[in-house]
């Protein structure tokens, strides 16, 4: 009781307030992903050809693209993109980085050392330029997408999972459930994965507002989904063409994209404070 | 009068194999733990009674090394079993009561659920009777309250409270041995001694063996049965508590004595606190022969050859020279 109104009155309503916001933000985003057609007033591919590039009008409300399609309906379908690729890749990052980095935390000497250092040349690499030549060679279908922005994430989940493996296998309560009789799968499950659940949520938040950057790079630059499907980022692309025709019409999926990822960042702060039962929550 | 030993520790040796050498922590040490007793195991830091208590269940993590000896336990040597089999003796047969509960507890999992866990490894209960035996333990370790509590995190619960989470989570498989290490030192000494009693009347219940982990003889004198004070990784006295408080036959156990304040005798002026003079030695560089000469007032030449833990009187040993004729 006391801990809940600390929460509310005790760490400010700024934080909340912001969350108030983000939280609606992304469910609609998440609606837009899931049941596009409910919301998009237009088929995201109809062309208007009286209307090329339109400031917003009652018709189109956020305007028109240079072929005349409705912005408003292209950036409701193009959120199943970024949202999906963005969360699929983040699932990737995650399945293939936890299960590594617990594991590797177990093997110990070594092997664990050799495996902890490729971990790190793969997060020193420069993620767009990897993504790139991956994509070159591989064409930009969905799954290749999902997989090699997951792949270019994994490493980062990988070291804060051993990292946290290792801290919380020397902690005191491990030894007691070890002196209770638990054997080490059970260790993983009971002790070291719940300890570690609000660091990777919170990794998981960050890096989800990562992915979608990326992927929103990519389709920028033409390597991600293949039109005529939108998705913001290369909605963004294309629109900056004739950013000194009308500038309106670049505006709208550029500000879907920021706002997204702030909520996404917003969430993830809201969720660390949460989670952490020390913190009171 | 027949005791049944419930643990026989014969020459149990571990050591730590360090950059700077080889640390004996614990070099060769005999316990006897009868069922129904308290055995204290009293020492200073660094005397190695907390490496020998997690060397008995095999917790001993590198570089430490249990080298030698034997672990007798209900007709086992646990030394010689396979990890597997001391993995169904921990928590089941065998437990262990931690000294600081706040960080023995998992701090994002709800105590009941932490009390449950050996029930759930040892006797497979599903989640939901697991929880209800946890609240009747949490009942009968005198927590108030006990199905709202074990919804608790640990950082809800008082220290004293945290304690008794600790011992609910120890007794829950009924074992045979409950070890304690140093079940109160983190505590306040009026919960200090509530805990000490709720140890008790359980061990009285179960007729468990408890082996007592401490350096304060104030709990030895309150709960034990008997006691063996270990010194430099060695046992240098052992006998029924009675006979160590009344009559100690190592210079150590004097001294330890010795220092503990006498509140019920009315404060002499200018009689200090005792002390015992300098330290633990290093265990890199601990003195030939007796390890307790350099600190003893009443070492004479012959301590420099090692002394044996020789019998004084019936059940009461100590390594000294004093006492040889």
């Amino acid at each position: 009781m006391r801990s809940m109104t600390a929460s509310l009155v005790g760490r400010g309503w700024g934080r909340n307030l912001a969350l108030v916001v983000a939280s609606p933000y992304l469910a609609l985003i998440a609606v837009m992903a899931v049941l596009p057609g409910a919301i998009a007033p237009y088929d995201p591919l109809a062309i208007d050809a009286g209307n090329i590039l339109a400031s917003p009008t009652s018709a189109h409300l956020l305007g028109t693209d240079e072929i005349g399609r409705d912005i408003l309906s292209r950036i409701v379908y193009g959120a199943r993109v970024s949202l999906g690729v963005a969360l699929a890749a983040v699932a990737v990052a995650c399945l293939l980085g936890v299960p590594l980095g617990v594991a590797t935390s177990y093997l110990g000497g070594r092997l664990e050392n050799a495996i902890m250092r490729a971990v790190d040349v793969f997060v020193s690499l420069p993620e767009i330029f990897v993504a790139i030549v991956v994509l070159a060679f591989l064409g930009g279908d969905l799954p290749t997408l999902v997989f090699t922005i997951g792949l270019l994430y994994f490493p980062q989940f990988a070291k804060v999972a051993h990292g946290m493996t290792t801290s919380v296998r020397s902690r005191e309560h491990v030894l007691a459930a070890v002196s209770l009789g638990a054997g080490a799968l059970w260790i993983i499950w009971r002790e070291i994965l719940p300890n570690m659940r609000s660091v990777i949520i919170v990794q998981a938040s960050f890096t989800l507002s990562f992915a979608m950057l990326l992927e929103a790079g990519l389709s920028f630059l033409g390597l991600g989904v293949t039109p005529p499907q939108p998705s913001w980022g290369q909605m963004v692309g294309t629109l900056k063409d004739y950013l000194f025709t009308n500038p309106w019409p670049v505006v709208f999926p550029s500000l879907a994209l920021f706002l997204a990822i702030l909520a996404v960042n917003i969430l993830g702060d809201w969720l660390q404070d949460r989670l952490n039962p020390e913190l009171g929550g | 009068m027949t005791r049944e030993a419930l643990l026989q520790v014969r020459g149990l040796a571990t050591h730590f194999f360090t950059g700077r050498g080889v640390v004996r922590a614990v070099d060769g040490i005999d316990l006897t733990v009868y069922r129904g007793e308290t055995l204290a195991l009293v020492g200073e830091s660094g005397s190695g009674k907390s490496v020998a208590s997690l060397s008995l269940l095999r917790l001993v993590e590198e570089p430490g090394r249990i080298v030698a000896g034997t672990v007798r336990f209900a007709g086992d040597d646990l030394l010689r079993l396979s990890e597997r089999e001391m993995e169904a003796v921990r928590g089941a047969r065998i437990a262990m009561i931690f000294q600081e509960p706040m960080t023995a507890l998992d701090p994002v999992r709800r105590v009941g659920d932490q009390i449950a866990e050996g029930l759930r490894v040892h006797e497979g209960l599903a989640r939901r009777a697991a929880r209800a035996r946890a609240v009747e333990l949490m009942a009968k370790v005198g927590i108030p309250d006990p199905a709202r509590r074990a919804r608790a995190y640990p950082h809800e619960l008082s220290g004293g409270m945290r304690q008794r989470v600790m011992i609910a989570a120890a007794l829950s498989c009924d074992p045979d041995l409950i070890i304690a290490d140093e079940p109160t030192t983190a505590l306040d000494v009026t919960v200090q001694a509530q805990i000490l009693s709720l140890l008790d009347d359980l061990k009285r219940e179960s007729g468990a063996g408890v082996l007592l982990i401490t350096h304060d003889l104030g709990v030895v004198a309150e709960v034990a049965d008997r006691v063996a004070v270990i010194y430099g990784g060695q046992i240098v006295e052992d006998g029924p508590v009675g006979q160590i408080f009344r009559s100690p036959a190592h210079p150590y156990t004097q001294g330890l004595i010795a220092c503990v304040p006498d509140v019920e005798l009315p404060r002499q002026r200018g009689r200090a606190l005792q002390s015992i003079a300098g330290s633990v030695p290093s265990p890199f560089d601990r003195p030939s022969g007796c390890r307790f000469r350099d600190r003893c007032p009443s070492a004479f030449a012959r301590c420099t050859t090692e002394p044996v833990l020789a019998p004084i009187a019936n059940g009461h040993s100590a390594r000294c020279w004093l006492n040889v004729r």
